[in-house]
């Protein structure tokens, strides 16, 4: 079974690993909580964003961000309605989704993972078929989804990656968001939810495609959208941890290449995904693809194996290219010209940046 | 009766609904007999005008001097401002109301002594670094703005609030160092004039100032003599003051100092009556209504809940209603699916509001409208409602300024004359036509005009930048930089080919790029005639060849027939726009586009064809090759449709290629002998419509060689030269040799 004290688990969930915090912020926290919420709301959004608390605990932050994002989902969460965190891939949905359970409900594990296979079942809930057989439809047959143990727990149910579900299987949650309630026909009975339960969705708002919310499902949810960092300090900061962190992971022989190449890189990132120069000055074509920072953080640790196994094992200009080259041009014929014209316009001109422009001249 | 009259202090805010609710209601209950209001002592003749129910607000007060127009400045009103509604309290119950401020003669005058610095349409109300903010970052608010929008503005009605914004200012300006020389005069003119007002023994005096000003002005700050000493002696400017219209636009931060960030919700706090309904509610329908008018959905669920996230956010972040930006993140969450795209899309209407105010026929003329007719008169130009036509010679140092006048004029949309056909597009030529004719209403474009500026130089040039910022058609722009250019703003120059740049950079549409390239290398070329600066046209000129020629072989591929047609202009006006650059760097990138492009299997063959032809006229790629090129192109294994269109372009609706190069001349015939009866059918009409476009001359020359019998010219030289009839030839020699004087021993002839 489960240990949750045990070291080596691969990764804890958040309300064990936080356990000391969410601990420190019930203890203090003095202010009105919605029913069935371990703290209240302003506790939920310094647990996020961290803080000192009144009798000088620090609360590391959680999300590095807008703090009205924040506030906005956890007054969404206290209005009972559904929040849908949007977002490309790589900006923390899930991580918020589940620091947010972890604080309100003090349970990220009501999650239901969405896929192209995601049944109703899986949603509502299925039968023990032996028992079922057996003795006929019972409240013992039945297996409850997480969705509805959230329901009668009055705590948050979390819905990963929620347009991966095929449409008709979505629509099974409009009752639950707007009735707050689950019927079960079989049993000529229903689940009604307690106060306190609310729902988490996140979803990628690129591939909208594939089971976009029907109007109706999307009504009944408030969304945020969570952005890539806003600032190049941020993301960099990011970056450069991960980098490290990843280098430790996978053993890789080379050292974490010096500040100034990941800066170009988050740069160069951060130039096409705006659509601009970081000066302003000039205005750039975006490419198609996302260049997220998690793409970013993948750029680097595949310059740091270039380095490590071809190389010298400083991580240089041309170890980085072919790695660059590769996130940015996702579409051949598109986003090659987009990478041209930067390449010329921009790459070119910077004196200091000779070494990257003839590395992309070979690689191009 | 001289009892001492009672004087009260009520600091506002310029333009705060909520200020402007307390004042209101101050007034009704204290019911004073006199009202100062801080503005301009010249206006006082202005105020009758309030009464007149033709001046609907957003108007402003436009102080100005009379001989140098461009020394103004606008005091805006709005419905919602507490001066506004204060004057109107007095001069509906006939209450004596006066402006107290310097006068803008001294103020105006003074600016000039300062000199060379610019125009601000009114002075910053407050010092640079702003107390507020200190203040309301004590109490937990991020900046000044919203710490007062929260505690004064979007309260109710409180009379108390004034007490408490005096005590506030007269805490925030103890540590403040002393006001600077302007802003001591003012204030000594504030309480100069309020010492005359209690002398005239009114009873109960009713000051209307900025808050800022409220420790000023109270009893004892500072004595008459150093009062009358601080304002002795200060120079004078003759000044004209006048009502024109506003905007809600105008009074948005950008361009004037005391602006607000919304003046919609200002306006809608002002109107709103929370005992009707709550707050949020009447914000959150208006956005409705505007959203359905886009033809968004939005139904009353989506508002009710809306309404419960802005309530929650509101308590979550401490306070009792939701705030502005409660209400647009309520917005953005429930209706925008986290977006801002729905905000961006009403962003305008909701937050500024398109309102624009009225002013009553009787008002003073405005200084542009001055400023016209001061030019009129310098310019022999006379304002006539009959029509006249005006031949003006631009080397005349005279016509060229009527011809910028009048070029400006119409920026401003104030058509007085209108360019005659055909004078457009030849900037080589020292002539331009117009055709004067002026309208009695054109007055009224003039006045609304003004609110771009005060003369029509500075007004054009605004005017353009407003339009710069919101055009999103490359060639509409490149022809705004001819037009600019035309009525010679060089700052507009400036901006216009700036955005130019910008959003050259942005765009996908090669066709609208190729389409900005003859104008602007049209302005590059020949702008000099009129002493305009060119060199800025040239850089961006330049950028756009090269973006150009980046994507000009992706745009040709993919292209059905009519689309491909329809490039064929543009990329041949470019081209020639290129050359007329005459840039070797341009030229060279463009030709090795126009190559790339030739080469470039899944382009239109049309432009293909062009491509090629192009680079032959231009040397680039030499006869043999081209022939090469013509042999693969119409080889027999090439869709003959395709075949047709790559010669079509090919040909490009001249002739010489063929009647000059007996090799291409060779390999079109066989190409065209060798197409079986199907095929012959399926091109000809193609074919016979590339024949179609030369002129008659040279189908007849192609018709007369074709019918000769094909000679077989391996070598693939230039054909020999024209068939002589030796008997008509021989006639005239006789008489050439007279007129040449040659000798008659001359005769043989070939």
């Amino acid at each position: 079974m489960t240990d949750t004290t045990s070291t080596t688990v691969l990764r804890r969930h958040a309300e064990h690993q936080y356990a000391e915090e969410l601990h420190e912020l019930r203890r203090t926290d003095r202010r009105q909580r919605p029913d069935h919420w371990e703290l209240s709301p302003w506790a939920v959004v310094t647990y996020l964003l961290g803080g000192r608390l009144d009798n000088g605990f620090e609360v590391s932050p959680k999300y590095i961000g807008a703090r009205r994002l924040m506030e906005i989902a956890v007054a969404t969460l206290a209005t009972d309605r559904g929040l849908l965190l949007f977002g490309v891939p790589g900006t923390a949905k899930s991580w918020v989704s589940e620091h947010l359970a972890a604080a309100i409900s003090n349970d990220s594990t009501l999650l239901i993972q969405g896929t192209a296979g995601t049944g109703e079942e899986q949603l509502r809930y299925g039968w023990n078929y032996a028992e079922l057989l057996a003795h006929g439809p019972s409240e013992k047959a039945l297996v409850p989804s997480p969705l509805m143990n959230a329901m009668r727990t009055g705590r948050i149910a979390r819905i990963e990656e929620l347009t991966r579900i095929p449409a008709d299987v979505q629509d099974s949650l409009i009752t639950v968001l707007s009735e707050k309630t689950l019927p079960v026909p079989e049993l000529g009975s229903e689940v009604q939810a307690v106060r306190g339960f609310s729902v988490i969705a996140t979803a990628n708002n690129r591939d909208k495609g594939v089971n976009e919310l029907s109007s109706a499902l999307k009504r009944r949810f408030n969304t945020v959208i969570l952005p890539v960092p806003s600032s190049e300090a941020e993301e960099l900061s990011i970056v450069v941890k991960r980098v490290a962190e990843m280098g430790r992971a996978l053993d890789l022989p080379a050292e974490p290449p010096a500040l100034r190449e990941v800066k170009r890189v988050v740069q160069i990132f951060r130039e096409l995904r705006n659509g601009q120069t970081e000066d302003g000055k000039t205005k750039l074509k975006s490419p198609s693809g996302t260049l997220s920072t998690a793409e970013a953080i993948s750029v680097v640790s595949n310059g740091m194996a270039l380095a490590g196994h071809f190389g010298d094992g400083v991580v240089g200009a041309h170890d980085l290219a072919s790695g660059l080259l590769g996130a940015v041009i996702k579409d051949p014929v598109q986003d090659a010209v987009v990478w041209k014209e930067y390449v010329e316009t921009v790459v070119k001109e910077r004196s200091d940046w000779k070494d990257l422009y003839r590395a992309f001249r070979d690689h191009g | 009766m001289s009892t001492t009259p009672e004087v009260r202090l009520f600091g506002i805010r310029h333009h705060g609904p909520g200020c402007a609710r307390s004042l209101r209601k101050a007034l009704d209950e204290w019911q004073p007999d006199a009202l100062l209001v801080e503005g301009p002592p010249e206006a006082d003749a202005l105020l009758h005008h309030l009464a007149d129910a033709a001046l609907v607000p957003p108007v402003a007060l436009l102080v100005h001097a009379l001989d140098v127009p461009q020394r103004a400045v606008f005091y805006p009103f709005a419905r919602f401002s507490p001066e506004w509604q204060a004057l109107q309290w007095a001069v509906g119950r006939g209450v004596a109301a006066r402006f107290i401020d310097l006068p803008r003669a001294h103020a105006l005058a003074l600016d000039q002594a300062e000199a060379e610095v610019p125009v601000e349409p009114t002075e910053p109300r407050r010092p640079r670094s702003d107390p507020f903010d200190d203040f309301a970052r004590a109490d937990g608010h991020p900046d000044g703005e919203s710490w007062w929008n929260r505690w004064v503005e979007e309260r109710g009605d409180d009379t108390g609030i004034f007490a408490a914004i005096a005590e506030a200012m007269t805490e925030m300006r103890r540590d403040e160092p002393p006001p600077d020389d302007r802003e001591a005069q003012r204030e000594a003119h504030m309480r100069q004039c309020l010492r005359a007002a209690r002398k005239e023994g009114f009873a109960r005096i009713a000051v209307v100032c900025g808050a800022w000003h409220v420790p000023a002005l109270q009893d004892g700050v500072s004595s008459v003599k150093a009062d009358a000493a601080l304002l002795k002696g200060l120079p004078k400017l003759k000044v004209q003051a006048t009502w024109v219209p506003w905007s809600h636009r105008h009074l948005t931060r950008a361009g004037y100092g005391a602006g607000v960030v919304s003046p919609g919700w200002y306006d809608f706090l002002w109107q709103h009556d929370p005992d009707q309904h709550p707050r949020a509610a009447g914000w959150l329908a208006k956005v409705a209504t505007l959203l359905r008018a886009h033809e968004i959905d939005c139904s009353s669920a989506h508002v009710i809940e809306a309404i419960r996230l802005a309530d929650t956010l509101a308590t979550l972040r401490g306070h009792a209603t939701p705030g502005l930006a409660d209400l647009d993140e309520a917005v953005r969450s429930v209706i925008g699916q986290g977006d801002d795209a729905v905000l961006g899309l009403i962003g305008h209407a909701l937050h500024v509001g398109e309102a624009l105010g009225t002013v009553p026929a009787d008002v003073p003329i405005v200084p542009l409208q001055r400023d016209v007719e001061a030019q009129q008169k310098r310019l022999r130009l006379k304002a006539e409602v009959a029509q006249r036509v005006l031949d003006l010679d631009l080397r005349q140092p005279n016509d060229l300024e009527r011809s910028r006048l009048l070029h400006r004029l119409r920026l401003l949309d104030l058509d007085w004359g209108v360019p005659d056909r055909g004078s457009r597009g030849a900037r080589g030529s020292f002539h331009e036509t117009w055709r004067l004719q002026w309208a009695p209403e054109f007055a009224i474009t003039l006045i609304e005009a003004s609110r771009w500026g005060t003369t029509v130089e500075a007004a054009a040039s605004s005017r353009i930048a407003d339009r710069v910022a919101q055009e999103t058609s490359l060639p509409v722009l490149a022809a705004l930089v001819d037009d600019v250019l035309r009525a010679d703003l060089s700052g507009a120059v400036q901006a216009v080919t700036q955005a130019l740049d910008r959003l050259a950079a942005v765009t996908g549409d090669t066709a609208q790029l190729l389409q900005t390239l003859p104008p602007l290398a049209h302005v590059f070329r020949y702008g000099d005639v009129r002493g305009t600066d060119t060199a800025q046209v040239g850089v961006v000129l330049d950028h756009l060849i090269g973006r150009a020629a980046i994507g000009l072989p992706l745009a040709c591929a993919a292209l059905d027939d009519e689309a491909a047609h329809a490039l064929r202009e543009p990329l041949l006006a470019a081209h020639a726009a290129v050359a007329r650059r005459a840039g070797d760097d341009q030229t060279a990138e463009w030709r090795r586009a126009l190559a790339a492009l030739a080469a470039l299997d899944s382009a239109a063959a049309l432009l293909r064809g062009v491509a090629m032809r192009l680079l032959l006229d231009d040397g680039v790629v030499n006869a043999d090759e081209a022939g090469i090129a013509l042999q693969h192109q119409l080889s027999r294994a090439t869709d003959p449709a395709a075949a047709a269109s790559w010669l079509e372009g090919f040909l490009n609706r001249n002739a010489l290629v063929l009647l000059h190069d007996a090799r291409i001349w060779a390999l079109i015939d066989g190409w065209l002998a060798g197409l079986g009866d199907a095929h012959f059918q399926q091109v000809l009409p193609l074919v016979r419509r590339s024949f179609a476009e030369f002129s008659r001359s040279e189908r007849r020359s192609l018709g007369e060689r074709a019918a000769q019998p094909p000679k077989v010219s391996a070598s693939g030289t230039a054909a020999e030269g024209p068939v002589w009839n030796k008997a008509r030839v021989a006639r005239a020699l006789p008489l050439l040799h007279q007129l040449l004087g040659l000798p008659r021993e001359a005769t043989s002839h070939e």
